[in-house]
């Protein structure tokens, strides 16, 4: 079981789809990281610019209010620094009409009030441990459409080069051949997965070295952000096993990759508008619930992680097992 | 001699979409011994590669049994697998890796190293192809990377299917005389062609199929024998109604051909009858042949109307078959 698990992770590793994917995402995160890094602002440069805009905004502020008790058209500041021309309240004609100073101190607080101060990029934005959302959801969903892709077309693709035969020429105990595959395909997508979010992370490194903030990276941030990424990555080599047993079943990788697609964009929405009772038991929500790792309380259904982790285990273990079945008792005939 | 293959009332029938059944296989009892070259004959769909691949586990019996090297197919098969070496059909591997690395990754399975990956590859003649991706290789080249893989696992039992496909003459030539030097080593070669020439060449035993049964099996001159027919003599001696004539009245039975020869319906080592029974006619012989029966003979009677399906193929020479491996060896 050993060796043909070390032979199928050789196998993994040496197929194209793999290789092309692994390069893409190496590049794909340089590739963003450079981006950031050339964008973004650094905190004197946002301040700087925040400043401008608040004094712009102000001053439109001022005039506004003048307009107003004019009762003449308003130009009205919008947060991108355009002026958006609406009509003005007549106003009342017989209000005393507040001196400059008053409009002022009155426009600065408003405006102050309602307007974010802009702050840099810190690597605290990857992952927040208090609404456990970041930039690394990015990469997430990526990761588990590619974990399933390439997990489906390590099955796939045998069977369409017709290779099968001549697997089972070498490897004759079906359930071994077609388990360690799956265990292979786990072990490569759910290792890939992790090494590529921290590579992504890594990438963001410079800007928050040079542009932004590297602080509060305390040990509850990096245990939460450890934990996501590895939660991330055990259910991207979930994504590639499911991958393994569609395509198995189906014998073929755009069947198996197909199907699950189809199934979550339409099956999923027919059944969450004629049966909305069976919505906790979906896909969808409970992928969404398990990679954010929160519970969800719709009111009309509540969704625990735990219970995510149970349901997606169990339509995983599922696919598995009547792949394995029906590999086993089916003729390889051409 | 034990037997490395052995088949009882194998039965594979298939069940198509529209319910109706299709039996590839009917009943058939083959008995392989050890050592030599083995050749399994019929036409296409007769069931050959049906029962390959019931003595490899790809497909599930209806009915009978298979055993290798003595024990139960396919409940057996993960602890003779080590030992057996084979080609089904055309040899599928990956168009974009390397032979050498499709080989290497099929011999991990088996923990063989690329040592013998690489002495398989030459002995095939591929050593310096081995490290261009697959999709570049002609027909006969993937043949021969099929064949390097089966040898790889230095198999003491090789079932190859159709292994001189694609391959051209010079190709071919030297696949027989791999296999023939593969059984004079003492393995078993299990071989299924439709080139009879080549199997006659080749093999010291045959069986040959027929809608999925044996119609005749053994050494291939006994198959060639049940034949019932030893050959024939050509002669070319003046007008061939005259010489016909001539014969018969000489009690041997010969025909006008329309080529101007004469075709003698006795045994080839009646020669000199022949010539004495026309030469007392004042006939004298410009041109006289032997064309011995063989096995495309036998096979294209045995086999009947399929034979329809069979593509042609070259007609061994009128000589005697070259000896076959002495029973000492396999």
């Amino acid at each position: 079981m050993i060796r043909t698990l070390r032979t199928e992770i050789r196998r993994a590793l040496a197929r194209r789809i793999t290789r092309g994917l692994l390069v893409a995402a190496v590049i794909g995160s340089v590739v963003v990281g450079t981006i950031a890094l050339v964008t973004s602002k650094s905190q004197d440069q946002l301040d700087a610019s925040y400043q401008r805009d608040l004094e712009r905004e102000v001053e439109f502020c001022v005039d506004d209010v003048y307009r107003w008790q004019q009762g003449s058209m308003v130009g009205r500041p919008t947060p991108d620094g355009n002026v958006q021309i609406v009509p003005a309240d007549p106003g009342d004609p017989d209000a005393e009409m507040p001196s400059e100073e008053e409009r002022r101190a009155q426009c600065e607080e408003e405006t102050t009030l309602w307007w974010d101060r802009p702050t840099a990029f810190s690597l605290r934005d990857l992952w927040d441990p208090d609404n456990e959302q970041g930039l690394l959801l990015l990469p997430a969903t990526l990761l588990l459409i590619c974990g399933l892709g390439a997990g489906a077309s390590m099955i796939g693709g045998e069977w369409k080069a017709n290779t099968v035969t001549t697997l089972l020429v070498w490897e004759p105990n079906r359930s071994r051949l077609l388990g360690s595959r799956m265990i292979a395909s786990f072990l490569v997508a759910a290792v890939a997965a992790v090494l590529l979010q921290l590579l992504f992370s890594a990438a963001w490194w410079p800007t928050a070295a040079l542009k932004g903030s590297t602080s509060g990276l305390d040990s509850v941030w990096w245990t939460d952000y450890l934990q996501a990424v590895g939660r991330i990555g055990l259910m991207t080599g979930a994504a590639a096993v499911l991958g393994v047993a569609l395509a198995g079943i189906a014998r073929s990788t755009a069947g198996g990759v197909m199907a699950i697609f189809l199934w979550i964009a339409i099956g999923e929405q027919i059944v969450s508008t004629a049966r909305p009772g069976l919505i906790s038991w979906l896909i969808a929500p409970n992928l969404a619930s398990l990679t954010v790792a929160e519970n969800i309380d719709d009111g009309d259904f509540v969704i625990t992680v735990a219970d995510a982790a149970l349901r997606l285990s169990v339509y995983v273990a599922v696919a598995v097992a009547v792949s394995l079945v029906l590999f086993q008792r089916r003729d390889v005939a051409g | 001699m034990p037997a490395v293959i052995e088949v009882e009332g194998l039965r594979k029938d298939y069940r198509r979409l529209r319910g109706e059944t299709v039996t590839a296989i009917d009943g058939l009892d083959l008995s392989v011994p050890e050592g030599g070259v083995y050749g399994f004959l019929g036409p296409n769909g007769s069931g050959k590669t049906t029962t390959i691949r019931c003595l490899l586990g790809l497909v599930r019996p209806t009915a009978g049994r298979c055993s290798l090297f003595g024990e139960a197919i396919p409940q057996a098969l993960p602890h003779v697998i080590s030992r057996i070496g084979a080609i089904v059909e055309s040899p599928a591997l990956f168009p974009t890796m390397s032979g050498r690395r499709n080989l290497e990754l099929l011999a991990a399975y088996d923990g063989i190293g690329k040592a013998t990956v690489a002495d398989a590859i030459e002995r095939v003649g591929l050593g310096g192809r081995g490290d261009d991706l697959v999709k570049t290789y002609s027909l006969g080249m993937r043949q021969r990377l099929g064949l390097a893989a089966a040898l790889t696992k230095d198999p003491a039992l090789l079932v190859l299917d159709e292994p001189a496909n694609g391959l051209d003459p010079a190709g071919i030539r030297e696949i027989r005389e791999l296999l023939r030097s593969l059984g004079a080593e003492g393995r078993t070669v299990f071989v299924s062609s439709h080139i009879l020439a080549e199997i006659q060449q080749t093999c010291d035993r045959v069986a040959i199929l027929t809608r999925g049964r044996c119609v005749a099996s053994g050494d291939v001159d006994e198959v060639i024998a049940t034949g019932g027919e030893v050959g024939h003599l050509l002669v070319r001696a003046g007008d061939p109604t005259e010489a016909a004539s001539a014969l018969h009245a000489a009690g041997l039975p010969g025909t006008a051909q329309p080529d101007g020869t004469v075709r003698v319906d006795v045994d080839p080592d009646r020669a000199a009858e022949v010539t004495r029974a026309l030469a007392a006619s004042d006939r004298w012989v410009t041109e006289l042949r032997a064309e011995r029966a063989n096995l495309e003979d036998v096979f294209l009677r045995l086999t009947g109307d399929e034979v329809a399906s069979i593509p042609a193929a070259p007609r061994p020479p009128a000589s005697p078959p070259p000896p076959s491996t002495p029973e000492g060896a396999m």
